[in-house]
C-alpha cells in the first residue's frame, strides 16, 4: 500500500508542478520560412543562394545565409520525395544531395580558395538537379509539354 | 471535475484491459504449459537454474515469448512456485514484455533500427545487472513453494492446462492484474489531457526523469510501446525518455511492482526497485545524446502519451455515452474475441471454485492415468517436456506467422488506406474533430503497417519508400492540428496536399518496389 502513495507523490513532484492546465496549449510544427515549397523552387533557391553567397562578404548575414543553405541541402531528399519524381530520379537527387553536403562542408565562413572550388562544384550539382525539374510535377494543372 | 476523473479512470482501465487481454491469455496458457507439461524440472532447466547462464537464458526466453507486463504475472508466479531464483524471475519479468517478434519487426522498420537494437542490448544489461546484483544481495530467494502431482497423458493433460489458466485468472493472478490496470487508469484520472505533450522534448534534460515518474504506473503493450518509440523518434523527442518508456512503461506496471513487495518483502523489493531505477536512468542518460536524431525537425510536443492522460477535457452530461463510444471505436475485432475468451476462462475458474465444495478437479486430473494397452505405430505417448517445448516453440512460430497477418501485403493495406483516407479527410473537411482525429490516427497506423508489411516481404525498405510514408504522416499530423484549431482554409489546402501525397505513396508501393 505504501507504494500506492509513493507513485502519486513522485508524479506530483516531477510532473505535477509543470502540469499543463486543462486548456490546450497551441501545438505547432514550425516550418522555417526558408523551406521551399516544391522541388522546382528548391532548385531555384539553391541556385540563387549559392550565387549570392559566393559574391557576399563575410559577416553575420553571411553566416545566416550559410546556415539556411545547409538546411536546404539537408531537406533536398525530403523535398524531392514530396514531388512526382520517380524512384530512379529521386535516388539521383538524393545522391546529388549527399555530394552537395560534402561540397558545402568545404565552404569556409570567411571565404577562401577552397570555398571558391566548393561553390563551383555546388553549381555543377545544381545543373544535375535542374534536369529533374521537368519530371518533378505531373499534376493535371501543369501543361502536358512541361510534365 | 470528479466526473471527468471517474470516466477517465474507467475508460483507461477498460482500454488497457482490452489491449492486454490477448497477452494475458497467452501468459495464462504459458503458466499452464510450465506447470503441466514442462513441470518443475523442465521449467527450471528452461531457465538454466543454478547455472551461470540463467539470467541470459531468462532474458532470451523472455524476448521470444509474446506476453506483456500483465501477461507475465501468471508466468512469474509459476516460476516462483518451482523455486527459480528471484534474479532469474525478474530478468524474465522485465524482458518478456519489451519485445516479441511482432513488435521487434515494427520497431526495426519504423524507429531507428540502431536505436531498437541498442535498446534491446541495454535491456539485456538492465536485467542481467539487476538480477546479478539482487541475487548476490539476497541469496537463497529460490525456494520451491508448492509441488504438484503429474497428470496422465491424453485429454486430461490438455484439460489440466485449461484448468491452470482458469484457476489463475479467477484467483491468484487476478489482484495483481487489477492493480496493474488500476495504475495506468489512475494516470488517466489524474493527468490533464495535455499534461505529457511537452514533457519529453529532445532539448529537455529532465525528460528521462519525467518519463521515469510516469512510466512506472504506465502499462503499455509491446506494440504500443514500439509505436510510441516510433512517434518519439519522428518528433525528435528525448531518446533517453524513449528507453525509459520501453524499460519501465512496457517492462513493468504497478501490479508487478506490488507482487514484488508482497512476495519478497519491502526490503528486497525496494532494493530491486532502486537498482532498476539507477541502471535504467543511467543508461537513459547514456543513450540520450548519441541517439538523438539529427535529420529531423524538432517538434515541441508529442501525442504519443496522450493515451495515458484524461481522455476527456471537460465535464459534459454526455460523458458516459462518449466513454462507450470511445471504447467501441478503439476495440479491434480480435480484441473482442480475446475478451470473450478471457471472460469464459474467468467464468470457468469461478465455476471450478464452486465445484471445489464437492470435487476438486485437480484430484481427478492427477489420479494416475492408466497406461494405454499398446503403443503401436504412431500411437505413442509424447513426454510432457517434449510437448511443452513444442507448445512454446509453436507459440513463437505462431507469433512469427501472425506478423504476416498483422502486416498484410501492400495491395491490401492500400485498399484499407483508401477507405480510411476518405473518412479522415471527410471528417477534417466537415470540421468534426472527434471523427477526424480517430480516422487520422487509423490512417497513420495503416501507413506504418504498410512499411512493415513491405519490409517483412522484401526484407528491405528503400529510403524512397520510407520518405513517402513519413511525408504522409507528417502532413496528417499538421492536418490534425489545423482541424483542432478550426482553420478551414488550411484544412482544405492540407486535404488536397494529402490526397496528392497518398497518390504518390500508392504509386511508389505498388509500382516502384
Amino acid at each position: 500500500m505504501r507504494f500506492n502513495t509513493i507513485i502519486p507523490l513522485l508524479l506530483a513532484l516531477l510532473t505535477g508542478c509543470g502540469l499543463a492546465p486543462d486548456e490546450d496549449r497551441h501545438l505547432e510544427h514550425v516550418i522555417p520560412a526558408h523551406k521551399p515549397r516544391s522541388y522546382a523552387e528548391t532548385v531555384e533557391q539553391l541556385d540563387r543562394r549559392i550565387q549570392s553567397l559566393s559574391d557576399a562578404d563575410s559577416g553575420s548575414e553571411r553566416i545566416t545565409q550559410l546556415e539556411e543553405l545547409g538546411d536546404i541541402i539537408r531537406w533536398l531528399p525530403e523535398l524531392a520525395a514530396d514531388s512526382d519524381l520517380r524512384k530512379p530520379h529521386w535516388e539521383q537527387a538524393r545522391d546529388v544531395a549527399v555530394r552537395m553536403q560534402l561540397h558545402f562542408e568545404q565552404i569556409a565562413p570567411e571565404g577562401s580558395e577552397e570555398s571558391a572550388a566548393a561553390y563551383e562544384a555546388l553549381m555543377n550539382e545544381i545543373t544535375e538537379l535542374r534536369k529533374l525539374v521537368p519530371v518533378s510535377d505531373d499534376s493535371p494543372s501543369r501543361p502536358l509539354d512541361e510534365r | 471535475m470528479f466526473e471527468v476523473m471517474f470516466w477517465g479512470f474507467a475508460v483507461r482501465f477498460l482500454q488497457c484491459l482490452v489491449q492486454a487481454t490477448p497477452f494475458i491469455l497467452v501468459g495464462l496458457f504459458i503458466a499452464g504449459i510450465f506447470r503441466r507439461l514442462l513441470r518443475d524440472d523442465g521449467t527450471r532447466r528452461l531457465f538454466g537454474e543454478g547455472t551461470p547462464r540463467s539470467l541470459l537464458q531468462a532474458w532470451a526466453v523472455g524476448m521470444l515469448l509474446p506476453v506483456c507486463s500483465l501477461g507475465v504475472i501468471p508466468v512469474i508466479r509459476e516460476m516462483r512456485r518451482v523455486g527459480l531464483a528471484g534474479g532469474t524471475i525478474l530478468a524474465f519479468a522485465m524482458s518478456a514484455p519489451l519485445f516479441n517478434p511482432l513488435s521487434l519487426l515494427y520497431g526495426l522498420t519504423l524507429s531507428e533500427p540502431v536505436a531498437i537494437l541498442l535498446f534491446a542490448f541495454c535491456s539485456l544489461i538492465v536485467v542481467t545487472l539487476v538480477g546479478f546484483v539482487w541475487d548476490r544481495l539476497f541469496p537463497g530467494s529460490g525456494e520451491v513453494q508448492e509441488t504438484v502431482r503429474p497428470v496422465g497423458h491424453g485429454p486430461k493433460r490438455m484439460l489440466s492446462i485449461l484448468v491452470v489458466a482458469a484457476r489463475e485468472v479467477s484467483g491468484p493472478s487476478l489482484p495483481w492484474l487489477l492493480v496493474g490496470l488500476a495504475g495506468v487508469a489512475m494516470l488517466g484520472a489524474l493527468l490533464p489531457s495535455t499534461a505529457l505533450q511537452h514533457s519529453v522534448n529532445g532539448d529537455d534534460p529532465l525528460a528521462p526523469l519525467t518519463m521515469t515518474a510516469v512510466a512506472v504506473p504506465v502499462y503499455a503493450t509491446p506494440m504500443l510501446a514500439m509505436s510510441q518509440l516510433g512517434s518519439m523518434f519522428q518528433h525528435a523527442n528525448s531518446p533517453g525518455a524513449a528507453f525509459v518508456l520501453l524499460a519501465l512503461g512496457a517492462g513493468m506496471n504497478l501490479g508487478l511492482a506490488w507482487w514484488m513487495f508482497r512476495h519478497y518483502g519491502a526490503k528486497k523489493a525496494l532494493a530491486w526497485f532502486a537498482l532498476l531505477l539507477l541502471i535504467v536512468v543511467g543508461l537513459a542518460y547514456g543513450v540520450d545524446r548519441p541517439l538523438f536524431p539529427r535529420d529531423i525537425e524538432i517538434a515541441d510536443h508529442t501525442h504519443a502519451f496522450d493515451v495515458y492522460c484524461r481522455p476527456f477535457e471537460s465535464a459534459s452530461s454526455n460523458l458516459p455515452a462518449m466513454a462507450m463510444d470511445k471504447l467501441k471505436r478503439d476495440t479491434q475485432p480480435y480484441e473482442r474475441t480475446a475478451v470473450m475468451l478471457l471472460g469464459g476462462l474467468l467464468l470457468l475458474g469461478l465455476g471450478l471454485r464452486l465445484l471445489d465444495r464437492w470435487l476438486v478437479i485437480e484430484d481427478w486430473l492427477e489420479r494416475t492415468a492408466e497406461e494405454p494397452a499398446s503403443t503401436k505405430g504412431l500411437d505413442i505417448v509424447i513426454p510432457g517436456p517434449v510437448l511443452g517445448g513444442l507448445s512454446l516453440a509453436g507459440l513463437i512460430a505462431a507469433s512469427i506467422v501472425g506478423c504476416y497477418a498483422y502486416y498484410p501485403p501492400p495491395e491490401e493495406v492500400l485498399e484499407e488506406m483508401s477507405i480510411v483516407k476518405a473518412e479522415a479527410l471527410g471528417g477534417a473537411l466537415s470540421g468534426d474533430v472527434t471523427h477526424a482525429t480517430y480516422w487520422i490516427d487509423a490512417y497513420d497506423d495503416w501507413s506504418r503497417k504498410l512499411e512493415v508489411g513491405v519490409y517483412l516481404r522484401d526484407w528491405r525498405l528503400s529510403d524512397y519508400h520510407r520518405w513517402k510514408a513519413r511525408l504522409l504522416r507528417e502532413k496528417l499530423e499538421l492536418l490534425q492540428h489545423e482541424v483542432e484549431d478550426h482553420d478551414m482554409d488550411e484544412v482544405r489546402r492540407l486535404v488536397a496536399d494529402i490526397s496528392r501525397t497518398h497518390q504518390r505513396l500508392r504509386r511508389a508501393y505498388l509500382e516502384e518496389r
